[in-house]
């Protein structure tokens, strides 16, 4: 077994206590909902007998031990469950809402990661100077701007005044085309990104920063390589990524969290407004499936880091 | 610019809320209305209209909830695909639909009958088996309808005809109908798909075809529709949008074509070019309500102090963030045959709401109030103010705000509160319920008592003439002067923003729209 693959092994054994305690810890918080799940989700004025009902058909009158291990045997068969309403398997919702949900977190890494880098090799490169200086006061403002708050802002100005893209809504590729697609998830990216690109921009620069007093960027210099074409980008952009590949995985995290306020904000049929619509309906197979899918995209995204560092700087080895 | 802007306010409320006035028969037969309402031009056949909502649709059960005929609810989405029996107008008038007549000779007995040639979107008959089925179904565990379906008795006479006898005597029973028998699926599709009851099959004017509660409702024309040449559009969809300002900001820019929402709440979109306000007739009442089973309110000096208390201008500018707009004091709108401006409760007067809470703590009543404000920005703004009219003439306040998903468990479940302003407006359409509901039904967040009122207000829902029912109210909104339940300090009204390309509004009940009835005026027939 190679190296890489074991190592791949025993992040994913990590993954899984990690799976079970939060899984667990979730279908426990259905005990402490008033009078019964069922209950709760019918109302107060609701019949007994349709509370009764709802709670045997999804299992809420069983005990939780017995009610989680139920739920495990059906996430081995990628049985979720159904929805409360629309009695559609939980697995067909979470991968159309999750395809939406990665295109514009994506779309938000992408942007964030073509403005960020660039100008944090310029500032550092630059150390000290007006761009160095003009980029640090962006960057802090941007920093401070929550995403409750970028999604009016960029609102404001995209929609309401420059009236360039839509409100709200969403359009798959496969029905309008990616043109028609890229309109409708432009604005909900770029609210995303404002805070990346500031976060990314911040640590990147410093980061080079540490880069450029290294010996070997001197002697590299020294050698009148090229500053541009070959010193930035070979020499001192690849060691300072490792941050950067930590970071990411972090931000992908975060996207997904953000995206909720976005989803919400924008109109966009993802997970983010999945989740919010299922606490409103208290959809307890929903909500279960949402977390145990976050669970396994941040397990595996930490593997992915741990194996972009390998990659990135040959000096690590992943074990 | 001011006067023009308040007049203009207050003469789209009265001509709305001039509904209220004819008050036709209740039980009568009206033809059925025209498709008026605002958009001129010919109604063209084809296109698509999107309509903006708030929530989605959790289920298509016609028993699953309540029928409220307020927009922007799945009530509006239940009118397209299964259209209904009967429904009010906005003029109070019960108007058959697909039921051709429900008449009565004695309140009790009642005769159903139905339009001929009705059928479901599946092809099954929409006839009398058809509505006793779904009435009987709506009399099980779990049923919104309950109550009512449980008073009911019926009997199949022949294909169209339905027998109908209740357990006592309901001179509102047509009314009740339009509001929560309405909506009639087909036994067949209720049958087949049980539980899982996710393709709901209708005889409206659409047919669903598609549904997601995260995005919305896709519908398309119904061929089969009862209405010759109705519905012109092809397509209607209902989307989803949370958030309240976008769904403004997206009307606005064309990407859906109409939503609704209170008059004050757009009022920085009503200039724009493009953008049209149909207004829904029936309007509605804003009030402070007061707990009337616990101390100080209890007491009718108490009660009537903060009528005195408070400033029904300055109580409706702040909540609307409108300096032109008039407060109200009246139990019905001025242009109303129902209004009698003798009956107007006094208010503004801080000297002698002062007297009289003097009065009130000198006998060592408590004068300690709560206000409990559901946390939406226009009633917290309300909320502070009545805080500082209140605490200006000698009440102790405090003001409390609860998410708005709570009030109503802790007003209307708990009962903990001592003053509460009623979310929205109290709509005044279908006037013989609505007032029986505020005073002694369901709507009675006030639990006020009162034997003379319960007299007053079942000789209203037994008028079967204008005269009659004008002095019904009369009666009412002489005893309310006197006991001050609650304390109305405005008048507004729901209103449609839409686009300048859509016509052939006319709305029922609280503010439905018939959906059939509308038409785009951006394109022409081939």
């Amino acid at each position: 077994m190679t190296a890489v693959a074991k190592a791949v092994g025993i992040r994913l054994a990590y993954g899984i206590p990690v799976f079970f305690i939060v899984t667990f810890a979730m279908a426990l918080l259905v005990e402490f909902m008033p009078g019964s799940p069922g209950q709760a989700i019918l109302g107060e004025n609701a019949a007994p007998d349709a509370v009764a009902a709802l709670n045997e058909r999804y299992g809420y009158n069983l005990p939780p031990l017995e009610r989680y291990g139920n739920w495990l045997a059906g996430v081995a068969r990628l049985d979720l469950g159904t929805t409360l309403f629309t009695r559609e398997p939980v697995v067909d919702v979470l991968g159309r809402r999750l395809l939406v949900t990665l295109e514009v977190a994506g779309l938000a890494l992408g942007m964030a990661l073509i403005v960020s880098v660039p100008l944090a090799l310029v500032a550092a490169f630059r150390q000290g100077g007006w761009l160095d200086r003009i980029l640090n006061v962006v960057s802090s403002a941007m920093l401070s701007v929550p995403s409750f708050v970028s999604v009016v802002l960029v609102s404001l100005i995209f929609t309401v005044s420059l009236k360039a893209f839509p409100a709200t809504g969403w359009v798959p590729i496969a029905s309008g085309g990616l043109a028609e697609n890229l309109r409708f998830a432009f604005l909900p990216a770029l609210a995303l990104a404002l805070y990346e690109t500031a976060f990314f921009y911040r640590i990147v620069r410093s980061d080079l920063v540490a880069t450029l007093r290294e010996d070997f960027v001197l002697v590299a210099r020294a050698k009148g390589i090229p500053k541009w074409r070959t010193i930035a980008p070979r020499h001192v952009l690849r060691p300072s990524l490792t941050s950067l590949v930590t970071l990411l995985g972090l931000a992908v995290g975060r996207l997904l969290g953000g995206a909720v306020i976005v989803e919400f904000f924008f109109s966009i049929p993802g997970l983010g407004g999945e989740s919010i619509a299922a606490v409103g309906i208290k959809d307890m197979n929903m909500l279960q499936g949402i977390i145990a899918l976050g669970v396994v995209v941040y397990v595996l995204i930490f593997i992915l880091v741990d194996l972009a560092y390998a990659w990135i700087d040959p000096r690590v080895s992943v074990r | 610019m001011a006067s023009t802007k308040k007049s203009r306010r207050m003469r789209s409320i009265l001509a709305g809320a001039a509904a209220i006035a004819t008050a036709a028969a209740l039980a009568a037969c009206a033809p059925e209305g025209g498709s008026g309402g605002s958009g001129s031009g010919e109604a063209v056949q084809g296109g698509s209209v999107t309509i903006v909502s708030a929530g989605p649709v959790a289920s298509w059960d016609p028993t699953a909830a309540l029928q409220q005929t307020i927009p922007g609810l799945a009530t509006d989405r239940f009118l397209a695909v299964y259209g209904a029996l009967l429904y009010v107008d906005t003029q109070s008038a019960v108007v058959p639909h697909m039921a051709e007549s429900l008449e009565t000779e004695d309140f009790q007995d009642w005769t159903l009958t139905l339009n001929p040639g009705i059928t479901f979107s599946d092809g099954t008959p929409y006839d009398a088996e058809a509505v006793k089925y779904n009435w009987d179904r709506a009399t099980g565990e779990g049923s919104a309808q309950k109550g009512l379906a449980s008073t009911i008795t019926s009997e199949v006479v022949d294909e169209l005809t339905l027998e109908i006898s209740l357990t006592a005597p309901n001179p509102v029973f047509d009314r009740d109908v339009a509001e929560q028998l309405q909506f009639i699926a087909s036994p067949a599709a209720l049958e087949e798909q049980g539980e899982d009851y996710t393709s709901p099959v209708g005889a409206g004017p659409f047919l669903l075809q598609s549904w997601d509660p995260a995005v919305g409702e896709t519908m398309t024309r119904n061929p089969d529709y009862f209405r010759e040449g109705r519905p012109y559009l092809d397509e209607l969809k209902f989307t989803v949008i949370a958030d309240p300002a976008q769904r403004v900001t997206t009307v606005a820019q064309g990407g859906a074509d109409i939503m609704n929402n209170y008059r004050f709440a757009l009022l920085e979109v009503l200039e724009q070019p493009g953008l049209e306000l149909f207004g829904v007739a029936s309007g509605g009442l804003r009030m402070a309500v007061l707990n009337n089973a616990t101390a100080p309110f209890n007491d009718v000096r108490a009660r009537e102090a903060v009528a005195l208390a408070i400033n029904p201008d300055e109580m409706t500018q702040t909540l609307t963030q409108d300096p032109d707009d008039a407060g109200w004091s009246g139990l019905f709108p001025e242009s109303s045959n129902l209004y009698d401006a003798q009956y107007d409760i006094e208010s503004n007067d801080p000297d002698a709401a002062k007297a009289l809470v003097e009065e009130l703590a000198g006998e060592g009543i408590d004068t300690t109030i709560s206000i409990v404000a559901a946390a939406v920005p226009e009633l917290v703004r309300a909320g502070e103010l009545l805080q500082i009219q209140l605490s200006a003439v000698g009440f102790d306040v405090q003001l409390e705000q609860v998410p708005l998903g709570d009030w109503s468990a802790r007003v209307r479940v708990q009962k903990d509160f001592d003053i509460t302003l009623y979310p929205g407006i109290f709509d005044l359409n279908n006037a013989p319920v609505s007032m029986n509901n505020l005073f002694v039904g369901t709507e009675n967040i006030a639990q006020y008592q009162s034997d003379e009122m319960l007299e007053a207000v079942t000789v209203a829902r037994e008028a079967t003439s204008a005269d009659e029912l004008a002095k019904a109210f009369g009666t009412v909104a002489k005893i309310y002067q006197r006991d001050l339940p609650f304390i109305v300090f405005g008048l507004d009204e729901r209103v449609y923003l839409h686009g300048d390309a859509v016509a052939g509004f006319e709305s029922i009940g609280r503010g439905m729209l018939l959906t059939e009835n509308l038409y785009r005026t951006d394109i022409t027939e081939e």
